[in-house]
């Protein structure tokens, strides 16, 4: 029997209902990650994320394992990322982390600047892509959900989802051709 | 309909690369625990005129957003979200951790390995709600605790988390501040840390709880009730406790709190191996509890 299934029945026989803090701490990073790539500003993460959980904690009762609880975890972030990014008008892939932040990253100093470059890279190509285009990317490309999962969780019919994901893949792979050439313009004239 | 063919390795490795760094460090984890409980706190201040517009806006996640993050002004201040019900159920269940054995509740990440230690304080009293919980019949409550300091600094708490009933909101900028204030970081410090620090300044005795909260009131007085009487070497009493709780409260908000205390009662009657196969189903389904360590090895002293 699948993992699933059996934990729904052993709570339905022992009367045991997973509980809000539970599912916290299991997709904390999944709703954080996913917040980030839909555009949230960094410095709204915090708040974001606070808002999603308010929001799942309201309606963690009207979940009723019809769907998987990722694919409605995201149906709600969508929606609160889209509302901060329509707050800060525009992402900002280049906002200074703070230096709280800063410090706290793991590794060496090189390391995590450049990790952080990798996901600022990202960000920006992601930044390109049309908000509707770029919630399916996410979903399939980054998050790796099964198509029929992600048309869910975007409310989309299965050949909407998949036309905007070949259209959202053509953005992609084309901005991020143009972010190579750009970083090798960049070495080439800081050697020069 | 075919799936699209795969991307080129080049976008692939833009991905991957960042990969790693996508996830929140353990520091980000702990921020984003302390502002939810924070915001618990702040929730005294907040909210109650927005009741009418909470359910309506629940259902509309994204509405209800907006009206929590862009409005400024006394009138849809944290429609829905932070509508009283929510946040005093979240600060009842805060409370429920407190009471089953977190003195304070207190989250710690990487902060054990940083130089300092956040501590969220959250000290929630139930007395505001307690007036209209339902009337429980059980056990008469004699118990007389054997974990005295704890269990009367929780009664001497009278720090009441709710809603405000005369309005006094604070535009949602303001709280989210308030959500900082209320996360005290301190300097690295012995672990015990449950006695000296301050109260949130969050006093509402007149709060008048919804339904809802009055629920969670009713469930969270079992579940006190039944750790008062293991407190109290009582454990079969405790147990009716946890019965009543489950029975009335089916998807009640403190299930962990109540398979736990379950456990202890198993384990203090001598059912050692009933306890081990409660505690085993409950590491299984949470994982990551705050308890899950303590029940892989339940009785054991």
């Amino acid at each position: 029997m699948h993992h699933k299934q059996q934990s729904e029945l052993r709570t339905r026989e022992q009367g045991i209902t997973p509980c809000f803090a539970d599912l916290y701490d299991a997709h904390m990073s999944f709703v954080w990650r996913n917040l980030r790539r839909l555009g949230v500003p960094e410095s709204a993460l915090d708040d974001a994320l606070q808002d999603v959980f308010l929001v799942v904690h309201r309606r963690l009762a009207e979940f009723e394992h019809r769907s998987a609880l990722r694919t409605w975890l995201f149906a709600i972030l969508r929606r609160v990322a889209s509302e901060y990014r329509r707050k800060t008008e525009r992402t900002n892939c280049h906002e200074e982390l703070d230096p709280e932040q800063r410090d706290s990253a793991t590794g060496s100093p090189y390391e995590a600047l450049a990790r952080t470059q990798a996901v600022e890279q990202l960000c920006e190509v992601l930044d390109k892509l049309e908000e509707s285009r770029r919630e399916v990317f996410v979903l399939v490309e980054l998050e790796q959900m099964p198509g029929p999962d992600a048309a869910e969780a975007l409310g989309l019919n299965l050949n909407t989802m998949y036309t905007r994901l070949r259209s959202a893949r053509l953005e992609f792979e084309r901005e991020a051709a143009r972010l190579r050439t750009l970083n090798e313009s960049g070495r080439a004239n800081a050697r020069t | 309909m075919q799936e699209p063919e795969d991307m080129s390795v080049e976008a692939r490795t833009l991905i991957d690369a960042a990969r790693p760094d996508e996830d929140p460090s353990a520091e980000q984890r702990l921020r984003g625990r302390n502002a939810l409980l924070a915001s618990i706190a702040a929730g005294g201040l907040v909210g109650s005129a927005t009741s009418a517009h909470a359910s309506a806006a629940a259902t509309h996640g994204a509405a209800a957003t907006h009206g929590a993050a862009a409005s400024v002004g006394g009138k849809t201040l944290f429609t829905g979200l932070a509508g009283k019900a929510t946040l005093g159920k979240l600060g009842l269940l805060a409370f429920a951790l407190a009471g089953t054995g977190y003195g304070v509740v207190r989250w710690q990440g990487a902060a054990q390995s940083a130089s300092e230690e956040v501590v969220a304080v959250v000290e929630v009293s139930d007395r505001g709600n307690r007036a209209s919980a339902p009337s429980v019949t059980a056990p008469s409550p004699s118990a007389v605790s054997t974990q005295s300091s704890q269990t009367s600094r929780q009664n001497a708490s009278s720090d009441v988390v709710s809603a405000d009933p005369e309005g006094k909101s604070l535009s949602p900028v303001v709280a989210k501040r308030e959500r900082v204030e209320q996360t005290l970081v301190r300097p690295n410090s012995p672990s015990s840390h449950t006695q000296d620090l301050p109260k949130p300044a969050l006093n509402d005795e007149t709060a008048e709880p919804s339904t809802e909260q009055g629920l969670l009131a009713a469930e969270l007085a079992m579940i006190r009730k039944a750790k008062q009487s293991l407190q109290s070497k009582r454990p079969e009493e405790s147990l009716e406790w946890l019965d009543k709780a489950r029975e009335q409260h089916r998807a009640g908000s403190f299930a962990q709190e109540r398979e736990l205390l379950r456990v202890r009662a198993l384990c203090q009657l001598g059912r050692s191996s009933d306890a081990r196969a409660r505690a085993e189903t409950f590491v299984r389904m949470w994982p990551s509890s705050p308890w899950s360590e303590e029940l892989q090895e339940p009785c054991s002293p």
